[in-house]
């Protein structure tokens, strides 16, 4: 039997880490169709039987308009899977059963998993199960996702709850307004709904999705409707009281708020709090950037070495496309990989931690300046690692026009498949300020981002705000396990697309550079369309070779570097050869301009893609595609000409 | 008054929330009539700051704390916020040096204090203390 399970939670209780425990690294991330939010599913085999996992959206409340509340809500609403297990945290535990009572009205076959019971432990808190099974009707089972505590007696659960073993059914009583709601379950006719009890109390909450469908058959008062939406969440927050009363003794929880508070003053101090935010974003970038090196400059020595070893088989046509094209097309992006999976290393000990949320709370302000919020800054920092994510990432903000802003500002965020370039670049015209024309790139980056962001708010949405309601987390020490799955889940992804596109990427070009004159370079198609383009980009004192190499670029940026290998004829980070190649094309100042252009123009295929699938229209991919355009045409203009009256 | 206008350090309880688009947002993560909370501390530019709901700490703007109506404990009154009558002092929120300072003017915690037309005196002696705003706003008093 395959049993479907739905994990259920406030953001942060630990379902990820919860899901890790359950399904290990058998797991796969895609699309809820139809909507733009992550699916994270896994499966498992328990006692003979499948647990088909998946890891829903964090929400506090089915109620908000937000996407991932929506998304969860139907999931559990329209198709409910066999068992739903609500993950509450012990520590806090209010949200997590306001968010648990939700579910129980909603569907049926739940579990309640009270997390971080090891948290629990260590402050002397004591918890009822027993109580709390009284409670909510529901088995209850006490689980450490840090220890693995319980997970193997949630399995079980899952499987005697999947075969009808528990079947209670608790109703939490609206007291003064049991009648109304029976009122209205009575007008909603049968073949529309079948829970209807749930969806008349969502209906008296001022639900959009079941007032649009009820409203020609259910007229209220506004004015009952007004009170109803503030004190069915009153009384239901009183139910929950009600279970902690009973549950929950021993130790009040000051010694973990003190600490916590500590560190919280330090980390968000009104003038050490944007110092720290900068100081550790320069930590991230050092471990990524200069930390791992050495591992890069060996991936690159094992794959000089495979393509010599190829070469040496003789020189017809298919070993040259494997060496050539292949090889060294697909190894010029793979030795990038120690770099980007550092970054998600990195990337998730901030997250891990809970630091990342108090830097969204930090530099919110100016965020807002940019009619941003705080946690658009988290997307956009992942865009640091590739803008996809970044892109993907916006389906977590609940507004709208705050998503569009994210998104379409996002792609101007130095992504790591650009730094390639930048490194080859650098290595070349600037070796002695290496470290400070990169971070003037960052610096660039960050400055047009949030410029783009006003700009598409001011244009598309008249300057509307974004509200900012988030949790800060407690602190917490990263655990081992998850980074690692993290870095996994985030970094194959580049692994994946060298796989695909740029594997195809390197083959076509390696056609077009080779055919038709077998090899000549200067005569081949990939020279007619570098030569095509070269008035065009002349003014900015590019050539032809730059030509082709921008346009191959439009696929994924780090093609740029194997184009120009192939281009020049030099092996990939061989920056002796390259160097000699390179300075005949480009002066240190349009090496400049060039390095502020790749950064700029267009975003690349698979951010288009995303681009297209989160906004759901054509429009503001064409957007995307002719707004960087100009920006990156302009910017590099004025460099160049204010350059070249210095230098 | 509402919740942005309530000094760091101070607990409240909740009126009622306007009608705000995020109302259903702030509704289930807790922020429901009646429960009680507290401002923890600002960002460094003043704005968005955290507050305590039950055992969380939630970031809101200041311009979405404005719709959130509150109103103050009987036994939590900032000295700045208190109108004129009598009360005993419940509490301080700063380090040893502002008690030490408090001490010295003659305040400590069950210093029973009177306001008139926004001055303090200590009803013992019928001492007039003048503090700064910043000070004041670290003092909490509870209504006799
Ligand atoms: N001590 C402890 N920490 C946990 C537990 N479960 C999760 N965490 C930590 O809590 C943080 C948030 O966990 P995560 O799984 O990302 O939460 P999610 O937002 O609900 O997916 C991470 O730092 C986890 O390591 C637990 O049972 N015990
Ligand atoms: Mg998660």
């Amino acid at each position: 039997m395959v049993i479907s399970v739905a994990l259920v939670g406030n953001p942060n209780v630990g379902k990820t880490s919860v899901f890790n425990r359950l399904v290990g690294a058998r797991q796969y991330v895609a699309n809820w169709p139809g909507v733009t939010v992550t699916k994270v599913e896994g499966a498992t085999t328990w006692k003979n039987e499948t647990l088909h996992i998946i890891d829903l959206p964090g929400t506090y409340s089915f109620s908000s308009q937000s996407v991932d509340e929506t998304v969860t809500k139907n999931f559990l609403f329209y198709a409910p899977p066999n068992v739903t297990v609500v993950i509450a945290d012990s520590i806090n535990p209010e949200q997590s059963f306001y968010l648990l009572i939700e579910t129980l009205e909603l569907t049926s076959n739940v579990i309640l998993a009270m997390n971080s019971i090891d948290e629990a432990k260590k402050l002397g808190i004591k918890i009822d199960k027993f109580e709390l099974q009284k409670h909510f009707g529901i088995p209850v089972v006490f689980t450490s996702a840090k220890t693995g505590e319980g997970i193997n007696e949630l399995k079980d659960l899952i499987v005697d709850v999947a075969k009808g073993k528990y079947n209670k059914k608790v109703i939490f009583d609206y007291e003064k307004y049991e009648n109304l709601i029976s009122e209205i379950e009575n007008k909603i006719p049968d073949d529309l709904f079948s829970n209807k009890r749930y969806v008349a109390i969502k209906f008296l909450e001022g639900d959009k999705e079941f007032n649009d469908k009820l409203h020609e058959y259910i007229e209220i008062e506004p004015k009952m409707l007004e009170e109803t939406q503030q004190n069915i969440p009153t009384i239901r927050y009183s139910h929950v009281a009600n279970a902690i009363k009973e549950a929950y003794s021993g130790k009040s929880l000051n010694i973990q708020r003190t600490i916590n508070d500590k560190i919280d003053h330090i980390l968000t101090h009104k003038f050490l709090g944007i110092p720290i935010l900068i100081f550790i974003m320069y930590l991230v970038f050092k471990f990524t950037f200069e930390i791992v090196q050495p591992l890069s400059d060996f991936l690159d020595g094992l794959l000089s070495s495979l393509s010599e070893y190829v070469n040496s088989f003789g020189n017809n046509i298919f070993i040259t496309l494997i060496s050539d094209g292949i090889i060294s097309g697909v190894g010029a992006v793979l030795v990038f990989i120690p770099n980007i999976f550092a970054l998600f290393f990195a990337l998730g000990i901030l997250e891990e931690s809970g630091y990342l949320p108090r830097a969204a709370f930090v530099i919110d302000r100016l965020m807002y300046k940019m009619k941003l919020s705080g946690r658009a800054f988290i997307s956009l920092l992942l865009g640091f690692g590739c803008n996809v994510s970044s892109v993907m990432s916006t389906r977590g903000l609940p507004d709208e026009k705050e998503r569009i802003g994210t998104i379409l500002a996002s792609p101007f965020i130095s992504c790591s498949a650009r730094l390639p370039v930048y490194i080859m670049i650098t290595s070349i015209f600037f070796p002695n300020n290496k470290a400070i024309v990169l971070f003037s790139i960052y610096i660039i980056s960050i400055l047009i981002t949030a410029f783009t962001a006003y700009f598409v708010n001011k244009i598309f949405f008249k300057g509307e705000d974004v509200p900012l309601v988030m949790e800060l987390p407690r602190y917490r020490i990263p655990t081992f396990r998850n980074l690692m799955i993290y870095m996994w889940n985030k970094g194959s992804h580049f692994i994946k697309k060298a796989g695909t596109i740029i594997f195809m990427a390197s083959i076509v070009i390696w056609f077009v550079s080779y055919f038709p004159s077998h090899g000549e370079i200067e005569t081949s198609y990939a020279a007619y369309l570098g030569k095509l383009i070269e008035p065009i980009i002349k003014p900015l004192g590019f050539n032809w070779q730059v030509g082709t190499a921008l346009f191959f670029g439009g696929v994924a940026k780090e093609v740029i570097v194997s184009t120009f290998s192939m281009l020049y004829g030099f092996a990939e980070q061989d920056f002796t050869t390259a160097k000699l190649a390179l300075s005949n094309s480009l002066t240190p100042v349009s090496a400049y301009a060039f390095l502020i252009f790749v950064l700029m123009y267009i975003p690349c295929f698979a951010t288009l893609a995303a681009i297209k699938s989160e906004t759901g229209s054509w429009k503001w991919v064409v957007f995307s595609v002719i707004y960087s355009l100009s920006v990156a045409y302009i910017s590099s203009f004025i460099i160049v000409s204010i350059g070249n009256l210095i230098f | 008054m509402t919740l942005d206008k309530v000094p760091i350090g101070i607990k409240i309880k909740i009126k009622n929330i306007l009608d705000t688009p995020i109302k259903q947002r702030l509704l289930g993560i807790g922020l429901i009539p009646n429960s009680i909370v507290e401002v923890v501390n600002s960002s460094p530019m003043g704005d968005p700051r955290v507050y305590r709901v039950f055992n969380k700490l939630i970031t809101l703007r200041n311009s979405e704390a404005s719709q959130i109506e509150v109103e103050l404990l009987e036994e939590y009154i900032p000295l700045t916020l208190a109108p004129d009558g009598e009360y005993i002092i419940s509490n301080f929120i700063g380090g040893s040096r502002f008690l030490m300072k408090m001490r010295n003017l003659g305040l400590s915690i069950g210093t029973k204090v009177k306001i008139l037309n926004n001055s303090l005196y200590i009803i013992k002696n019928n001492k007039h203390i003048s503090l700064g705003h910043g000070m004041k706003e670290k003092i909490i008093l509870r209504r006799i």
